[in-house]
């Protein structure tokens, strides 16, 4: 290689993420809450993919003769004050939930590594005036300004895809500064700079493949994060309109019921607290592997 | 007391320490104000952005019709609606600046007092909850670090990690199916309970046993995030040499944790306190939801719900300034507790 910073590209690019995650794997740097979170995570977007597949019943089917009944049989979650199956509403509702979830979080990962990068590269003004922008944006509390986006945009899952993107930008922009600020000043870059290479090919080509464990293991974290914002922002009825099955929207139409039956409340609920357990678990696991203190130093010598 | 070595010469720094001091309150205050006007123009300006206007949102589509250009266009221009936006932002800071939120569309009526009203009916639960969080937050978390890696230490941890993982509404509903379908002890909902004209203190001390259960439920998921940053800073604290040396000078267990770690332990823990009085407040949002509570947050949850422009505006103005001033009260009181924090 001719030059120093062209190794560092090719050693580190986002194939050398998954080799270091397999090579974890395979030095059995698996702990348990990898294994777990990642069974439960994978599951649950399993059960996603193939929602209309899996239910017993058709997630929106009314059977009039069976309202609000406890579990059976027949409807083993019980049934709605409508008749309709709960189980079933509860898996197709995985789809709507993680899919808004993922999307948001990949959102927020996309504006904040682009912010974050930009900013700790150009340093000075740039860097000044962008975390300064970022530092506002961090004073709303998150629920409140994505009800804030969605109050203007109107509640339906792109509107709530949106405001959680943006509400969790600066969050990650703010952890990808910092790993970023690290990389900054070291020779490889510098030895970009000086033949000549384009900001956008320094930040994308060198900076970003140094950046990919920080930033798989910020989405993990705010992936959870994003579940339990998706929930609440259904449960106040911001999240998709009524008759799509999200699970924070029927924990909250069904609450008047549980005089009669609190199955409706808690299935989703606890559906919810699932998904969020394994996508923590998953993300202290990779965490483990991608940022273990071994690794991490290695990284900073680079 | 101990007797601090450098007391003595404060007389001689006491004047320059209080000109430091009042000159970093000054500045931490001024930044503030500009935050809170730059987030109240962020406010404004996105809420304009809404589509239809107040005249739309007042008279509704078939009385828009029948009431003909012109009426409307007059209308319009007696709300100012016919200046540009900057313009509109003045009227309305002016206005806030002077105690006036507005009149509300859906209510009919000026906002200012509903919201103060609504706001006080939050703090019945918000101001218990910052209390637990920060009694229980900090106990649980010297306990932690205190029987680190006991038996005593996990079980706090795991029950607090999985708090985190909980949305707060499965915690209410729960609370409201255990003690509510099951134990009739509280109200499922509580907007039933009469609260006007009772003071704050009256309705506290009368409604204290069925208000702690919605504030638990506030509560909870910052008293796992103090709990956590407590016994990680206790536990890096009662590692260091100073607490070794009063352990072996036989000092009493008591008194190292409580008087020399805690000390230092308890200053990361005022950032997540002060963060966390912030999502407390925004977190009546939900909770009121779950218990049918009228606050502040079912307040703002009706406005967005129909795009009633000025309560939008007033009542995320009122939870955005509390968020902003928790943070400067732990900025002032971080460099207070710390003195190692040159004011800058």
């Amino acid at each position: 290689m001719k030059y120093g910073g062209k190794s560092v590209v090719k050693n580190n690019s986002a194939q050398t993420v998954i080799k270091k995650i397999i090579s974890g794997l395979l030095k059995k740097n698996i702990t348990p809450n990898l294994i777990i979170g990642g069974i439960l995570l994978f599951g649950f977007v399993f059960i996603g993919i193939f929602a209309p597949h899996v239910t017993p019943h058709d997630a929106d089917e009314m059977h009039y003769e069976h309202l609000k009944e406890t579990p059976s049989t027949t409807f083993l979650l019980g049934t709605d004050r409508y008749g309709r199956d709960i189980l079933s509403r509860v898996i197709v509702g995985t789809r709507t939930t993680l899919l808004m979830a993922l999307t948001s979080t990949l959102l927020a990962l996309f504006l904040g590594v682009i912010v974050g990068t930009t900013s700790s590269f150009y340093g000075g003004v740039v860097d000044i005036v962008l975390m300064r922008i970022n530092d506002i944006f961090m004073s709303f509390p998150t629920l409140i300004f994505a009800m804030l986006v969605i109050g203007v945009l109107g509640p339906s899952m792109t509107n709530g895809i949106i405001a959680i993107g943006i509400i969790y930008a600066p969050r990650v922009t703010r952890v990808v500064r910092a790993q970023a600020l690290n990389i900054v000043h070291l020779e490889y870059i510098d030895a970009a700079k000086v033949r000549g290479e384009f900001s956008l090919y320094i930040i994308f080509r060198e900076m970003l493949p140094n950046l990919w464990p920080t930033i798989i293991v910020e989405g993990s974290i705010r992936l959870g994060y994003a579940i339990l914002l998706t929930a609440s922002l259904g449960y106040i009825g911001l999240g998709p309109p009524p008759p799509t099955p999200d699970w924070g929207l029927m924990a909250y139409s069904e609450r008047g019921y549980m005089f009669e039956t609190p199955w409706p409340v808690f299935a989703p609920c606890i559906a919810i607290v699932i998904a969020v357990i394994g996508v923590n678990l998953f993300g202290e696991g990779l965490k483990d592997i991608l940022l273990a203190k071994g690794s991490r130093t290695k990284e900073a010598k680079v | 007391m101990e007797t601090n070595p450098a007391g003595a010469e404060m007389g001689k720094f006491g004047r320059c320490f209080m000109d430091d001091f009042m000159r970093f309150i000054i500045k931490r205050l001024g930044i503030t104000a500009v935050l809170l006007v730059i987030i109240s123009m962020i406010i404004f300006w996105i809420c304009q952005l809404m589509p239809g206007d107040a005249v739309d949102m007042m008279l509704g589509g078939i009385a828009l019709q029948s009431l003909g250009e012109t009426t409307v266009e007059d209308l319009r221009k007696e709300l100012g609606l016919n200046l540009p936006v900057y313009q509109q932002y003045f009227k309305w800071a002016s206005g806030v600046i002077h105690g006036d939120l507005g009149t509300s569309y859906i209510m009919k009526a000026p906002i200012a007092p509903l919201v103060i009203s609504r706001l006080k009916t939050s703090l019945l639960l918000a101001v218990p909850a910052s209390l637990m969080m920060i009694v229980c937050g900090l106990a649980l978390g010297i306990i932690s670090a205190v029987k680190e890696k006991t038996w005593i230490d996990n079980s706090i941890s795991f029950v607090s990690l999985s708090m985190l993982s909980v949305p707060a509404f499965l915690t209410g509903s729960l609370f409201i199916y255990i003690f509510s379908v099951k134990l009739n002890w509280i109200p499922p909902a509580f907007n039933a309970i009469n609260m006007e004209g009772i003071g704050f203190f009256q309705m506290m001390g009368s409604y204290f046993g069925i208000l702690i259960f919605p504030s638990l439920t506030l509560g909870f998921e910052s008293i796992a995030y103090v709990n956590r940053q407590t016994r990680a800073s206790m536990i890096e604290e009662l590692k260091t040499n100073y607490v070794r040396t009063a352990v072996l000078k036989g000092v009493p267990p008591r008194s190292v944790v409580m008087r020399h770690a805690l000390r230092n332990g308890l200053l990361p823990a005022i950032t997540v306190i002060a963060f966390n009085v912030g999502q407390i407040i925004a977190g009546t949002v939900i909770i009121e939801a779950v218990f049918s509570y009228p606050g502040i947050g079912a307040l703002m949850v009706d406005a967005i719900k129909f795009r009633d422009v000025p309560l939008i505006l007033a009542t995320m103005l009122i939870i955005s300034a509390s968020y902003v001033f928790a943070n400067l009260f732990a900025d002032i009181l971080y460099t207070q507790l710390n003195p190692r924090i040159k004011y800058a």
